[in-house]
């Protein structure tokens, strides 16, 4: 094991090595922060270079990559409230609203040190998780999948705070959404109006894209003027000064951390469910709760803490059993096959090697791509300042020409404007946006899980009970439901506030 | 980056050079449609061929790999199929896969037996394995539990469930279908959890989870088992299961002439002895066989799954 | 007895109440267990959208719903703070980004981003000749730099010029 770890250094300290892991971090920053890329493009773009390339250099090519893609994310999650990839979107809510406060330089700050911490907890976790990898995974079947839906699909509807009904509702759309497409488990296809291009179900990227960046590239083409309002600028301090807060609320960022490891282990949950189960965690554990959504820091930091430390997470089941811990795992999944490394359960046992120059990759990825993204957070924050009309079409086209890169699909680009325009109506009816793309990603993972927990038991239904760790996930749904109706009966009750 | 700056390099040749080589087949870039997402075996098998078929081909063209994924592999195969036969779009098809959705009566958009069969690439032979703490050993032992043996798989149309119908059809012990699982790994590894009794998987795939310890096999397709202590079906009793599989096969639209498709098979057979191509061929069980024998093996294939059409067919009322 | 109604939101309710009963209706057409999950979250999007809609009457249910949901301001929208904004503006904020779509399917993506993103800067941001061009022609460049040559990507030509859906 020693020696492997040795191959690993030596091959990270030789020029071309370096040279790959860079190229990684700058394609993962650039992937990240543009609307509609992300990760997963990125990794399967660079794929083909990997081909000519030995193992170890190609670890540290995606590497690179994965530590630095949420990175880039939060930049312009925090600067024009569009999430660079999906689980950025988390971050806008406090992040966004910082900069505005002309705070840009310091939310950055903040998102980098926060991502540092938690790449790093998850990274560490998984070393430390490896000798017992395989029972984590072995006890998660789909009736435990089902709870765990079920627990994202509850605990966004009971912190949604105000407005809980229409978060419901949102939830309950996309929930509708998610049932589009080919359901392998009855065997039939649904509600795809006959055509191909829906079978796979909605597309989540473009949708999202849509959703989040351009409804909010619509809003401000309504609105006009800049996105920082007071003439306030930030000192260049600031930026550091941000990194150091998530030292300071080490809690925020610690629970982050875990949320995000733990959540990002589970296939099918992934980023932007643990980042936003982070928020709302962070949320609860805050002085301050009603100050979230206004630029509370907190609202920063415990996010992009769990945005980091999901890669760490994600690389559980796929080293473990080759199960990819979401989609950018799986396209890395095929990049080790090409290289010879064989996922399953013996890729520990025959590639250590491998594994070791990937795991260092990402640390040393995860502290790079944060110190480049603090040095280059100042001058980026001066986007803040620009005109928003030469904003938007920059972004719209920008977001526009990722999001069909993807797939070749013009149905895409369709699907994000549809989206686009969907998303705008739900910022001005109040329809919170980030509930429907929670219950897009889960609906699917619920109705399936729960029909083939139904599968296996032969249609008795008391299996989600008398599976050990189906029944410690239920209580805690539970529990997770009653502690704001506990905390509602402690305070004492609301006047009757104004409309 | 490299490969763009040859990439642009080669271009510009072509492009200066092109009317003065005379024509010829081919005379510009071949498409090779991969009808499933990248990261995929298929997509590993053709990005492996692709650079090596550029230096055999007769000219200098490029071969591009073009990920076209969607309705289960369906969406790129129909495009093949549907597209003009002048030799510059092939793809890697996967049988029975391919074949299965035609089968069961749907319209997949192609004909599986009008495509023009270029070359067979590679073939997996499939093996039935059980959790090692099972207390099935033998065929018997499925025959005799009392109920369906559950086996968890992906879909209906998988190789997967077709293989582990037939083999309940021939080896005569009932099979109930657990499926919804995400990939092949996900199942096999649901079987060890104990979702469901046995899995069905390609010989390569299981193999790790025997070494592991996890798995213990009970039977396998292959001539010739590389398990140890685990017998092939020929030697149980059944030879006419042997080589049940999954085969790729390189193939073009229906009416390709003769000649180009010749001249793609040479370049391919070539290709193969290209030393990347052939360490990936030997860990991937690379069985070439050129289009004249490939059609045969075609033909062969669809003839054994249309025997069992019946239990392809997706049954609604047994539900 | 209605009293006021606010008649904004009460719309909005009556719209995901009409997409409840249609995803009711389209979801009994499949069979039984295809259908049993999405009938069941198409009933609660009907119950959820009846209580929306009463939550936007001045009843006295109207106002007890009201006050158990509790209206305050949610996370999304404590930076926005109301927006009040001209319909007529709402409308071509969106238009343009249509037209946009319509112009990559018909002409392409980079002829499209051109025309866009400078008619966008002149007729809407009522920016100078100058700038809206300076902007378009980096942007179009920027974009066939990075994806048309840096990363290979193909940029859709265009059903006029060739490219298919």
């Amino acid at each position: 094991m020693l020696e492997s770890t040795l191959t690993a250094l030596q091959s990270l300290f030789t020029l071309s090595g370096f040279l790959f892991l860079w190229l990684g971090v700058i394609v993962g920053l650039i992937f990240g922060v543009m609307p509609g890329l992300g990760g997963t493009t990125a990794i399967a773009l660079l794929m083909p270079i990997t081909y000519s390339l030995e193992p170890n250099q190609a670890m540290l090519l995606m590497g690179g990559i994965m530590g630095s893609v949420s990175a880039g994310g939060s930049i312009s999650a925090i600067l024009i409230n569009t999430p660079g990839t999906a689980p950025n979107a988390a971050t806008c809510f406090d992040g966004y609203p910082l900069a505005k406060q002309g705070k840009g330089g310091l939310a950055i700050g903040a998102a980098a040190g926060a991502s540092t911490i938690g790449g790093l907890i998850g990274i560490f976790t998984l070393i430390v998780v490896i000798p017992i990898m395989k029972s984590i995974v072995l006890l998660f079947g789909p009736p435990e999948y089902f709870m765990l839906a079920m627990m994202g699909l509850t605990a966004i509807a009971v912190s949604t705070g105000g407005q809980f009904l229409r978060g419901l509702i949102a939830g309950a759309i996309g929930l509708i959404l998610s049932f589009v497409g080919y359901d392998a488990v009855g065997g039939t296809v649904r509600f795809t109006f006959g055509s191909d291009y829906l079978w796979d179900g909605v597309p989540l990227v473009p949708a999202l894209t849509g959703l989040f960046a351009l409804s909010e590239m619509i809003a401000l083409s309504v609105s006009g003027g800049t996105i920082a309002e007071a003439g306030s600028t930030s000192k260049i301090t600031s930026v550091w000064e941000g990194a150091w807060l998530a030292v300071k609320h080490w809690r925020t960022t610690l629970q982050g951390s875990i949320i995000g490891t733990i959540v990002g282990a589970i296939p099918g949950l992934g980023g932007t469910v643990a980042a936003f189960l982070s928020y709302t965690a962070a949320m609860q554990i805050s002085k301050h709760p009603e100050t979230f959504g206004t630029g509370n820091i907190e609202g920063v930091i415990g996010p992009e803490a769990s945005n980091n430390a999901k890669d760490g997470g994600a690389l559980i089941p796929t080293l473990s059993f080759g199960i990819p811990g979401s989609a950018e795992m799986a396209v890395f999944l095929g990049v080790l096959v090409l290289h010879g490394v064989d996922p399953g359960p013996m890729l520990l046992i025959h590639n250590q090697g491998v594994i070791f120059a990937l795991i260092l990759s990402l640390v040393a990825s995860t502290l790079l791509s944060n110190i480049v993204v603090l040095g280059i957070a100042q001058p980026l924050a001066l986007i803040t300042k620009l005109d928003v009309h030469i904003l938007v079409p920059v972004v719209v086209t920008a977001a526009l020409a990722g999001v069909y890169a993807l797939r070749e699909a013009a149905g895409d680009v369709v699907t994000a404007v549809v989206f686009g325009m969907l998303g705008y109506v739900m910022i001005r009816f109040r329809f919170p946006r980030v509930t429907l793309v929670i219950a897009l990603i889960l609906g699917e993972l619920a109705e399936r899980s729960f029909h083939q927990s139904l599968n296996m038991a032969d249609g008795d239904w008391t299996i989600f009970f008398t599976r050990t760790t189906s029944l410690v996930l239920f209580l805690l749904i539970i529990g997770a439901m009653l502690i704001p109706a506990v905390r509602g009966l402690r305070r004492t009750p609301p006047q009757e506030a104004s409309q | 980056m490299l490969r763009t700056a040859c990439a642009i390099a080669m271009g510009i040749t072509a492009a200066l050079a092109g009317p003065a080589m005379g024509a010829g087949y081919p005379e510009k870039n071949i498409q090779f449609i991969i009808p499933f997402g990248p990261g995929g075996g298929f997509d590993r098998t053709v990005r492996i061929l692709a650079p090596a078929m550029e230096k055999t081909l007769p000219n200098k063209v490029q071969v591009l790999p073009t990920n076209v994924a969607g309705a289960g592999g369906a969406k790129g195969t129909a495009q093949t199929y549907r597209a003009p036969p002048d030799g510059y779009t092939i793809a890697i098809i996967n049988m029975p896969g391919a074949a299965i959705p035609g089968l069961g009566g749907e319209d997949p958009g192609y004909d599986m037996a009008k495509f023009s069969w270029i070359a067979r690439l590679a073939t997996e032979e499939y093996m039935i394995a059980v959790p090692a703490k099972s207390s099935i050993h033998t065929i018997e032992d499925m025959q005799k539990l009392g109920r369906p043996v559950k086996v968890p798989s992906t879909d209906f149309g998988s190789t997967a469930y077709a293989a582990s119908e037939i083999f309940s059809k021939e080896l005569k012990f009932p099979v109930q279908h657990l499926t919804g699982y995400k990939g092949t790994n996900d199942y096999i590894v649901g079987v060890v959890r104990g979702d469901g009794d046995a899995a069905v998987a390609p010989v390569s795939t299981l193999q790790q989870f025997i070494q592991s310890g996890d798995m213990r096999g009970i039977f396998t397709t292959e001539e010739k088992s590389s398990i140890p202590g685990v017998k092939t079906i020929a030697e149980l009793g059944h030879a006419g299961l042997t080589g049940l599989g999954v085969e790729r096969f390189v193939v073009g639209p229906p009416g390709l002439s003769p000649q180009i498709i010749k001249t793609l098979s040479d370049s391919i057979e070539k290709a193969m002895a290209d030393p990347d191509v052939k360490k990936h061929a030997e860990k991937e069980g690379f069985a070439f066989q050129p289009s004249s024998k490939a059609k045969e093996g075609a033909d062969r294939g669809l003839a054994l799954y249309s025997k069992y059409k019946e239990a392809l067919v997706k049954n609604e009322s047994a539900k | 007895m209605i009293g006021k109604i606010y008649w904004r939101d009460f719309s909005a309710s009556l719209v995901i109440l009409a997409i409840g009963v249609i995803f009711l209706v389209w979801a009994s057409t499949y069979p039984r267990s295809a259908a049993e999950v999405p009938i069941l979250v198409a009933w609660i999007t009907i119950i959820l959208a009846l209580i929306d809609a009463i939550a936007q009457t001045e009843t006295s249910a109207g106002r007890a719903v009201r006050q158990f949901v509790s209206a305050q301001k949610i996370i999304e929208w404590k930076a926005e703070g109301d927006e009040v904004a001209p319909t007529s503006r709402v409308l071509s904020a969106n238009f343009w980004i249509f037209a946009y779509i319509v112009a990559v399917l018909l002409i392409g993506f980079l002829p499209a981003t051109a025309a866009y993103v400078f008619l966008y800067m002149k007729l809407h941001g009522r920016k100078s000749v100058l700038a809206a061009a300076a902007t378009a022609a980096g942007t179009t460049i920027g974009i066939w730099i990075t994806f048309g040559v840096l990363f290979q990507y193909p940029l859709f030509p265009g059903l006029l010029f060739g490219g298919n859906l």
